[in-house]
């Protein structure tokens, strides 16, 4: 009895196809993390994030023959089709979502060395950090959640969101110098970016 | 380097990603001696950081449980309904989801057609061969109106000169307007007796279609039967035959079926096939088509049909 832990995802979705709940729960469990992440890193919002990693899953169960494994592996394809519901969600015109404040409640500093933002690893650093890139611009967001959080490769990040290598380079660079320009204000107006606990996404 | 060249290569100096060497060595000297890239520099070294700890943070969060089993639940509804409609057609899709078969029936019905046409043809030759040559005489220029006697005028008009116009045949009120003839109005004439005796054809009567008023014309493409020559295909093609069936006047009336006739080969302008509710090809709006144009014993015009050849 081979066992599915072992299995490709290709092996696992011909499981599924065929009628195989065990495959599709292993498929299911190896994904759900990073679609989640992704998800929640994208809406700030654990039901919107719940919501988005169900539908990218329904997705793929419904419509098996759309994913092509000679195009590439199956997680950029889910990271795909998230951040189309994603989109969507926020098409809907909602996204007035609460951010967590609680994100670094476990957190243990880290030394930065020569930090000029503040200890961005604290807790409190890392609550504005978050809230700093909820209100990045999309299309920054999702190369920030891809590469840096979810630690993808350029050439992953630009399967799954669909552009140039050297587009997902420059959109990284100036998030990143958008990041630094916003936690500098927010250091400049310690309680400027904590007031809000409600902030509009789009 | 210079400063821009230093933000270019920041990114992959922070993620200590980059395999060149050089460009590491020569961004770091860069950013010793200028002090606004090495805090640019440390700014994004925090950055990076802060990233890294949020993401070593969040990289155990999941979906809540209920997302899996909403999904199972799914699953299964789906599979159940699956299971439940039966795939009727599923033999049959099988065995048309071979291309091989599909081929192969494919070129069985091909075959079978060539063959079938082959026969046909064949024994229309035989056919006509068998039969005696038509007389054609002088006095077949007037040629009895009895069905089945009549040759087909499209096939011994052919063969003849035109020999100048016969009575013109004048149209009396309530026929149809045909345009006038273009040129050499070709009648039926006795053949010249130096030449080669006609091909044995075989005889056809002149078929009659209904008036045009009851909307059931219909095209009627027939065969010559030249098959003593074997040209290739396109050149048949081009010399086919085609003639419709006569399309009665509407003043023709009762006398139709009962006078001594007479045919007229005469050319027409192709806008006339309209005028009978024919299909005309408008590219070759400016070529004449020819017609034969049976009249009666007074001259007037009865039917006409209109031939290709």
């Amino acid at each position: 009895m081979i066992d599915p832990q072992t299995l490709s995802d290709e092996e696992l979705l011909r499981l599924t196809r065929a009628g195989d709940e065990h495959a599709f729960t292993v498929l299911y469990r190896r994904h759900q993390g990073p679609v989640y992440r992704f998800a929640l890193q994208m809406s700030g919002s654990q039901s919107v994030a719940d919501d988005i990693t169900q539908e990218v899953f329904l997705a793929l169960m419904r419509e098996f023959s759309r994913f092509d494994s000679s195009r590439g592996s199956l997680a950029p394809y889910l990271y795909g089709v998230a951040r189309n519901q994603v989109r969507r969600h926020m098409e809907r015109g909602k996204f007035q979502v609460p951010i967590h404040d609680d994100g670094g409640a476990s957190l243990e500093p880290i030394t930065a060395p020569g930090d000029p933002l503040g200890d961005l690893t604290l807790r409190e650093g890392l609550s504005a950090l978050r809230q700093a890139i909820l209100t990045l611009p999309l299309h920054y967001r999702e190369v920030v959640a891809l590469c840096d959080l979810e630690e993808m490769s350029y050439e992953e990040a630009a399967r799954s969101i669909g552009c140039a290598v050297g587009t997902i380079r420059s959109r990284l660079h100036r998030a990143h110098a958008l990041l630094i320009q916003k936690l500098r204000d927010a250091k400049e107006t310690p309680s400027g970016v904590s007031r809000n606990s409600m902030r509009c996404f789009k | 380097m210079n400063c821009a060249e230093f933000e270019a290569c920041l990114l992959e100096l922070v993620a200590e990603e980059s395999h060149a060497g050089l460009i590491h060595t020569e961004a770091r000297s860069h950013a010793s001696s200028c002090s606004r890239c090495a805090a640019r520099l440390a700014e994004e070294r925090v950055l990076v950081a802060g990233l890294r700890a949020w993401a070593n943070t969040a990289q155990h969060e999941t979906a809540s449980a209920h997302v899996e089993a909403a999904l199972l639940t799914r699953f299964r509804a789906l599979e159940r309904t699956k299971a439940a409609v039966p795939d009727i057609q599923s033999p049959n899709r099988a065995l048309w989801k071979a291309p091989r078969y599909v081929g192969l029936a494919a070129s069985i019905l091909l075959l079978f057609g060539w063959a079938l046409i082959q026969f046909t043809r064949k024994t229309d030759v035989e056919q006509a061969q068998r039969q005696p040559a038509p007389k054609l005489s002088a006095s077949s220029e007037q040629t009895a109106a009895a069905p089945g006697k009549i040759p087909s005028l499209g096939r011994v008009a052919a063969g003849v000169d035109g020999a100048g116009p016969q009575s013109g045949p004048t149209q009396p009120d309530g026929l149809v307007a045909l345009p006038p003839p273009e040129r050499g109005i070709r009648s039926e004439t006795p053949r010249d007796p130096g030449r080669k005796p006609a091909r044995p054809v075989k005889p056809r009567p002149p078929q009659v279609s209904t008036p045009v008023t009851e909307g059931r014309l219909q095209y009627a493409a027939r065969s010559t039967g030249r098959t003593e020559r074997r040209p290739v295909e396109a050149e048949r093609t081009a010399n086919d035959h085609i003639e419709t069936e006569f399309i009665p006047f509407m003043a023709a009336g009762p006398r139709f079926s009962s006078e001594q006739r007479q045919f007229v080969r005469v050319k027409l302008p192709r806008s006339a096939l309209q005028v009978f509710g024919l299909p005309m090809n408008m590219e070759r709006a400016r070529e004449p088509v020819q017609a034969d144009v049976m009249l009666g014993e007074d001259g007037r015009a009865l039917a006409v049909r209109f031939v290709r050849e």
